[in-house]
C-alpha cells in the first residue's frame, strides 16, 4: 500500500512542483477569495493531484501490471483514498510555507493564513469531491470519468455559491434560525468533529462503492 | 507430483468471442508453448490465469492451488512478461524497482543488479527511453529477481529483433534447468518454440486443438507433398489441411504411418514445423 502511494508521488513529481507554483499564483492573484483562499487552494490542488495520478495510471495501463503483481485489488483502491491524505498534508504544508515566506517579503498582498476553519471546510469539500469521483473512476476508468471533472468543478464552485445565497435569502425562516442557533451553541471543536465525522462517513460509503466496482472489473 | 499449471473447463464469454471450456495441464520442469493465431484466446487465457479477467466457469490451479483462493501466494511466485510495456514510463528503472521489490517476499536485490548489468540496463534510465527489447529485458529481470517458479509470458518476442529473441530463448533454457520451475510461453512466432518448447498447447477460436509433447507432435504429423491426381474426396478427408494448386498439393496428416501406408512411395513426406501445423489446423482445406 505504501509503495502504491509512493508510486503516485514519484510519477507526478513535476506536477507536485507545479502545484506549489499554483499556490503562489493563487495567493497573489486571487486576493478576492478572502478567507476561503486556503481551503479553495487546498481543494483545487488535492483534486488536481488525484486526477493526475489517475491519468498516469490510465496512460500506462497500470491496472494490468498492478494486478499481475501480488497486490490485492482492495489495496489498489485503498491506496488512492489514502493518497488524498498525503496531498492534503503536502498542500497544507506548502501553503503555510508559501504564505509565511510571502509575508516576510513584504509584498503588498494580503495573506490569508492556514486556519482550522479553513482546514475543516477544505476537508469537507475534498471529501465530497473525491468521494464522488473515485467510484466513477474505478468503475468506468479515467477517460469516461473525465466529463465528471467538469461537472464536479461547476457544482463545487457555482453550486456552493448558490447554496450560500439560498440560505441568505431564507435567513429569516425558522429552519435557518434553528440551524444557526445550533451551530452558534457548539464549540469550534465540536463543529470540527462533526465535519470530520461527516467527511469520514461520506468517504467510507464511497470506498465501499469503489471496492465493489474494482473487484469485479476485467482488464 | 502436482502440475505447476492446471486449467479445467475454463470458460469466458465476451460479446463476440468465447473461450470454450478449455482444459490443459503443464508439469514442472518444462517449457510449454501456447500457440494460436491472433484472436484465438491466448491472451484471454493468460489474463484469466492471473485473474485480470473474471472467469465465467471452470477451475485454474497454479502450484496445485486455486488461483482465486490463493491469489496472493501464487502471484508471489509468478513472473510475468507481456508483449506491451505496462510499467510506468515516467519512472526510471530504479524507481520502478523500488515500488515493485517490496511486494515480493523473495525479492533478491543482488540478482536484480546482476540482471541489469547482464542485460545492459542503466538503472537511472527512464522506462520510456528504453527500446522495445530493453523493456522486455527489464520485465524479465523483474520476473527473474523474485525467484518465480512459474514464468508466464504473453507474446514476449513480438516486435523484437532476432538477436534479442535469441537472448531471451537462451535465458529461458537456462532458467528451466531448475526442475521446479516452469515457463508458459504464448506466441504466434512458432519458430521460437521449435527451438525451446517441450510441450505445445494449440488454441484456435477459443478451443484447445491439441496439448501434447512437441517431439510427439512433430513425429506423428507429416507434411505430404504430391501430384494432384492422387487426391479424391475420400483421400482429402485424411488430411487436417490441404493446399492445392495447379501443379500438386501439400497437406498435413495427423498420422504419419497411416499416410505412408496409403500413399507409399508416390508422395514426399516431410517433418512439419510448428508453423505448418498451426497453419493447416487453422486454415483447413484450401484451394490456391
Amino acid at each position: 500500500m505504501y509503495n502504491l502511494i509512493l508510486k503516485d508521488i514519484l510519477i507526478q513529481k513535476k506536477i507536485i512542483l507545479l502545484s506549489f507554483a499554483y499556490i503562489v499564483f493563487f495567493v497573489i492573484a486571487m486576493q478576492g477569495a478572502g478567507f476561503v483562499m486556503y481551503p479553495t487552494a487546498l481543494t483545487a490542488i488535492t483534486y488536481m493531484l488525484v486526477v493526475t495520478s489517475c491519468a498516469y495510471d490510465d496512460k500506462n495501463k497500470a491496472d494490468v501490471m498492478l494486478n499481475s503483481l501480488p497486490i490485492k485489488r482492495s489495496s489498489i483502491v485503498l491506496a488512492k483514498y489514502l493518497s488524498v491524505i498525503v496531498y492534503v498534508v503536502t498542500g497544507t504544508v506548502a501553503y503555510w510555507v508559501i504564505t509565511t515566506l510571502l509575508a516576510l517579503t513584504g509584498l503588498p498582498v494580503k495573506i490569508y493564513p492556514v486556519s482550522s476553519e479553513g482546514f475543516a471546510g477544505g476537508l469537507l469539500a475534498i471529501g465530497f469531491i473525491n468521494s464522488i469521483y473515485f467510484p466513477f473512476y474505478f468503475k468506468f476508468g479515467y477517460i469516461k470519468s473525465r466529463f465528471l471533472n467538469l461537472i464536479l468543478f461547476f457544482v463545487f464552485f457555482f453550486g456552493l455559491t448558490s447554496v450560500v445565497k439560498f440560505i441568505y435569502v431564507q435567513k429569516d425562516t425558522s429552519w435557518v434560525k434553528i440551524a444557526a442557533k445550533f451551530i452558534n451553541s457548539q464549540t469550534d471543536l465540536q463543529i470540527f468533529t462533526y465535519i470530520i465525522v461527516l467527511t469520514l462517513v461520506i468517504m467510507a460509503v464511497s470506498l465501499a462503492l469503489s471496492l465493489r466496482a474494482y473487484q469485479g472489473k476485467d482488464f | 507430483m502436482e502440475p505447476i499449471l492446471e486449467v479445467t473447463k475454463l470458460r469466458k464469454n465476451f460479446k463476440d468471442f468465447s473461450l470454450k471450456d478449455i482444459s490443459f495441464t503443464m508439469e514442472k520442469g518444462y517449457i510449454m508453448g501456447f500457440i494460436g493465431p491472433n484472436g484465438a484466446g491466448k491472451s484471454t487465457t493468460i489474463k484469466l490465469i492471473l485473474n485480470l479477467l473474471k472467469k465465467d466457469s471452470g477451475v485454474i490451479k497454479v502450484f496445485g492451488l486455486d488461483n482465486l483462493k490463493h491469489e496472493m501466494a501464487i502471484k508471489n511466485k509468478i513472473g510475468f512478461v507481456f508483449e506491451e510495456n505496462y510499467f510506468y514510463e515516467e519512472l526510471t528503472i530504479r524507481e520502478m524497482k523500488k515500488i515493485i521489490a517490496p511486494l515480493y517476499t523473495n525479492w533478491d536485490d543482488s540478482a536484480f543488479i546482476k540482471y541489469l548489468s547482464n542485460f545492459n540496463l542503466p538503472p537511472q534510465k527512464k522506462i520510456k527511453d528504453l527500446s522495445k527489447g530493453m523493456k522486455m529485458k527489464f520485465s524479465l529481470a523483474v520476473a527473474l529477481s523474485h525467484h518465480a517458479d512459474l514464468l508466464i509470458m504473453d507474446e514476449p518476442t513480438a516486435g523484437l529483433d532476432p538477436v534479442v529473441r535469441n537472448e531471451l530463448l537462451e535465458i529461458l533454457t537456462y532458467v528451466i534447468q531448475d526442475e521446479n520451475k516452469g515457463v508458459f510461453f504464448s506466441t504466434h512466432i512458432t519458430s521460437d518454440l521449435d527451438k525451446i518448447a517441450d510441450f505445445i498447447t494449440f488454441i484456435n477460436d477459443g478451443q484447445i486443438i491439441l496439448s501434447i509433447a512437441k517431439d510427439q507432435l512433430l513425429d506423428q504429423h507429416a507434411l505430404v507433398k504430391g501430384s494432384k491426381d492422387l487426391l479424391d474426396n475420400d483421400i482429402r478427408k485424411e488430411f487436417i489441411g490441404i493446399k492445392e494448386n495447379q501443379f500438386g498439393f501439400e497437406g498435413l496428416v495427423a498420422d504419419r504411418l497411416k499416410a505412408k501406408a496409403l500413399f507409399g512411395a508416390h508422395v514426399l513426406m516431410e517433418k512439419p514445423a510448428l508453423e505448418d501445423i498451426m497453419l493447416f489446423y487453422t486454415r483447413g482445406w484450401q484451394h490456391v
